[in-house]
């Protein structure tokens, strides 16, 4: 009976450690997220790069992990935590703004606040980036890609890398720039 | 090397070696420019190629998208020349790498973006680029890439032009070739043409011979120049014979003239000699004669007296004693004095026979030199010039005394004539004789005047003299010279300083 008491509080305690630690495809997504800052201009200026997550204290804390505060430019990177209702407060801060375990297009006042500012919209669904993300991630061949909607982009004011709308996946592509 | 070649063949290999030094130098600058250009471009094109794969790359590699960098990092790997190639991210780690064999390692003291290393000393080796661009975003570095060319396609221009360079040389050497051995031709023709009429008319000597030139240049002035000299040339062989003839006979005249003047001076110096050893003579034999006509008068006075008184009959016995005794004694001092007399018309006859009869004989030399020194004592006399003469009196020689009795006579007579011309306190004259091995060493010196500086190098030669106003022909020591040397055989030959002096040293064989 101790034996199986103390198996049991052995296996919580690893399973409680190992959801600590991100899942690759989240350590990958987070270190995404930091390499879009090398690609895009953001009209406003700020001393800090804030990427907003939503729904997911544990991803925000893997990502300012990651990236130990300092982007590989030297940006110090402000990670912003935000619950659901809370999004009001933050939402002119962030540059970066990432939907987690919420589908943006099912949830479209998410982006009342967001609409024609200067944010990069995040989402983990692919379809989400045709009407609601910027950008979403998606899975090919067990590795993480990821589709711009190039039109969107424009319209919220952001200016992207060529070469990054030649590796990525583009929907509505604007001028000359194909869909890959 | 060169000068031993003809015109022709010399004007060819001067214009090759110019021609060939030339194109060699410009072909060498055109390979040095070509190669230089070449390999600029090379690098050029290397560095921009690789800057390109590293834009390509830089955005799969801020992705981690491994597949994607390979992908754009393969179209190094389709170029030729690419040995290696690979992506290093920020924190130097490889990435990406083509031609799995190779380690690669991050150099990091290999800071310089674009590095030629080359080991070889061939110089159509160029060794291998290495290139390192850096893989960036904007300012931001993500990694880098490094790419390790070959340069053979360099190394196989460089030959190539190298190759045709020299075809080129060749083909421009044998146009040079050709070139040359045309105008050489045409520029050497009238020359060589010239050369052969010389050549011709060295052989032939017909100087008659006339060249012509129609052009107006300096090979005219030339030919008219050989024409001139021909001309002269002909003229002159023409008169040459007659020229050579009658300077020939000119020659001889005065030859003959010469050597009239000589016999005749030298019979002069003989009979001046002559003249010397018969003044000499009446001198010496005019004391004893008068001492000998003395005594003859004193005994033809006695005798007469004495005669008379034996005729008168007052003779007394003590008269006849005185008489006779005085008639002894003056009979005694004519005999004496016509002995003297005789010795002495004995002496200069000897003398004056050898010098005249050339026969060998054997004499005593001592006594012959005394002999010499007697016909000059007069002279030497009033000069009050003493003689001594020093050597073995005994010595006889087989010799032909009247060439010693010539050689004396000269020397006593300069001695006197030059020497002591004027009067010299304690003037003497030193004869010594001493035989050596076969050779008699003659030494005769004075203590005269010398010898100027400019006298003695010509006192030799014939008509050298300083008294010529004095009667002095300057053949004295010239016949000397001849008599010693070409008579006796001998050699001669004399020191002399100024106011010291002059020291003759004879070696004549002892027999001849």
């Amino acid at each position: 009976m101790l034996k199986k008491s103390f198996l049991l509080v052995v296996l919580f305690l690893l399973s409680a450690i190992s959801s600590l630690e991100a899942s690759p495809e989240d350590k990958i997504k987070s270190i995404y997220l930091g390499r879009f800052s090398m690609f895009f201009k953001w009209p406003k200026k700020n001393d800090t790069f804030n990427i907003c997550i939503y729904n997911d204290a544990k991803f925000s804390k893997n990502l300012l992990k990651e990236y130990k505060n300092k982007l590989p430019n030297g940006t110090t990177l402000n990670v912003i935590g935000i619950k659901v209702g809370g999004l009001s407060k933050v939402r002119h801060k962030c540059h970066i703004f990432y939907a987690r375990n919420e589908s943006l297009r099912k949830k479209m006042f998410l982006l009342d606040d967001f609409d024609k500012t200067d944010v990069l919209l995040v989402s983990d669904e692919h379809d989400d980036v045709y009407n609601a993300s910027t950008i979403s991630f998606y899975l090919k061949n067990n590795k993480i890609r990821f589709v711009i909607n190039h039109q969107k982009l424009l319209e919220s004011g952001l200016e992207v890398s060529s070469k990054l709308l030649k590796y990525a996946k583009v929907v509505n592509p604007v001028g000359s720039s194909d869909a890959k | 090397m060169l000068n031993n070649k003809s015109l022709t063949s010399q004007l060819i290999i001067y214009l090759m070696i110019t021609s060939f030094s030339v194109v060699f130098i410009g072909i060498g600058i055109n390979i040095w420019y070509s190669i230089t250009y070449e390999k600029e471009t090379f690098i050029r094109q290397n560095s921009l190629e690789s800057k390109l794969v590293a834009d390509l790359v830089s955005v799969p590699l801020a992705f981690y998208d491994d597949i994607e960098v390979r992908n754009n990092l393969n179209y190094l790997n389709n170029k030729r020349d690419v040995i290696s190639a690979a992506v290093y991210s920020i924190d130097k780690k490889i990435v990406v790498r083509l031609n799995e064999n190779e380690d690669y390692v991050f150099n990091d003291k290999q800071l310089d973006e674009v590095v030629v290393s080359n080991n070889s000393f061939l110089p159509w080796d160029f060794g291998t680029l290495k290139i390192r661009v850096a893989i960036k975003e904007g300012l931001d570095t993500l990694g880098y890439l490094e790419v390790e060319v070959g340069t053979s396609i360099l190394t196989d221009y460089f030959i190539d032009f190298i190759i045709k360079s020299f075809i080129s040389l060749m083909v421009l050497m044998i146009l040079v070739y050709f070139i040359s051995l045309s105008l050489s031709k045409k520029i050497l023709k009238p020359i060589l043409s010239l050369a052969n009429v010389a050549k011709d008319v060295a052989q032939t000597k017909d100087y008659s011979v006339r060249v012509s030139h129609n052009a107006k240049n300096e090979i005219t002035t030339l030919y008219s120049a050989f024409n001139i000299l021909l001309k002269d040339t002909e003229s002159l062989t023409n008169n040459l014979e007659s020229r050579v003839e009658s300077r020939t006979k000119e020659l001889v005249d005065s030859l003959e003239t010469i050597k009239l003047t000589q016999a005749q001076l030298i019979e002069s110096e003989k009979m001046a000699a002559l003249g010397s050893l018969v003044s000499g003579l009446a001198h010496e034999v005019n004391t004893p004669l008068g001492n000998a006509l003395t005594g003859g008068s004193i005994i033809s006075h006695e005798s007469k007296n004495l005669l008379n008184q034996v005729k008168i009959g007052t003779l007394k016995k003590s008269t006849l004693v005185d008489g006779l005794e005085v008639l002894d004694k003056s009979a005694e001092s004519l005999h004496v004095s016509l002995s003297r007399a005789a010795d002495l018309i004995r002496s200069f006859k000897r003398i004056s026979i050898d010098q005249n009869i050339e026969e060998q004989q054997k004499f005593n030399l001592y006594e012959y030199i005394e002999s010499i020194v007697t016909t000059f004592s007069t002279k030497l006399r009033r000069k009050k010039i003493t003689v001594q003469i020093d050597g073995n009196k005994e010595l006889e020689i087989k010799s032909f005394p009247g060439t010693y009795a010539q050689i004396f006579t000269n020397l006593i007579q300069n001695s006197i004539l030059h020497g002591f011309s004027n009067d010299i306190v304690g003037a003497k004259i030193d004869i010594v004789f001493e035989v050596i091995d076969e050779f008699i060493l003659l030494t005769y010196e004075d203590n005269g005047e010398g010898m100027d500086e400019e006298i003695k190098d010509v006192a030799f030669e014939p008509f050298t003299t300083t008294k010529r106003n004095a009667g002095g022909t300057g053949l004295g020591l010239n016949i000397l010279y001849n008599l010693v040397s070409q008579k006796l055989g001998g050699t001669i030959n004399f020191t002399t300083k100024k106011n010291s002096g002059v020291q003759y040293k004879i070696k004549l064989p002892l027999d001849i």
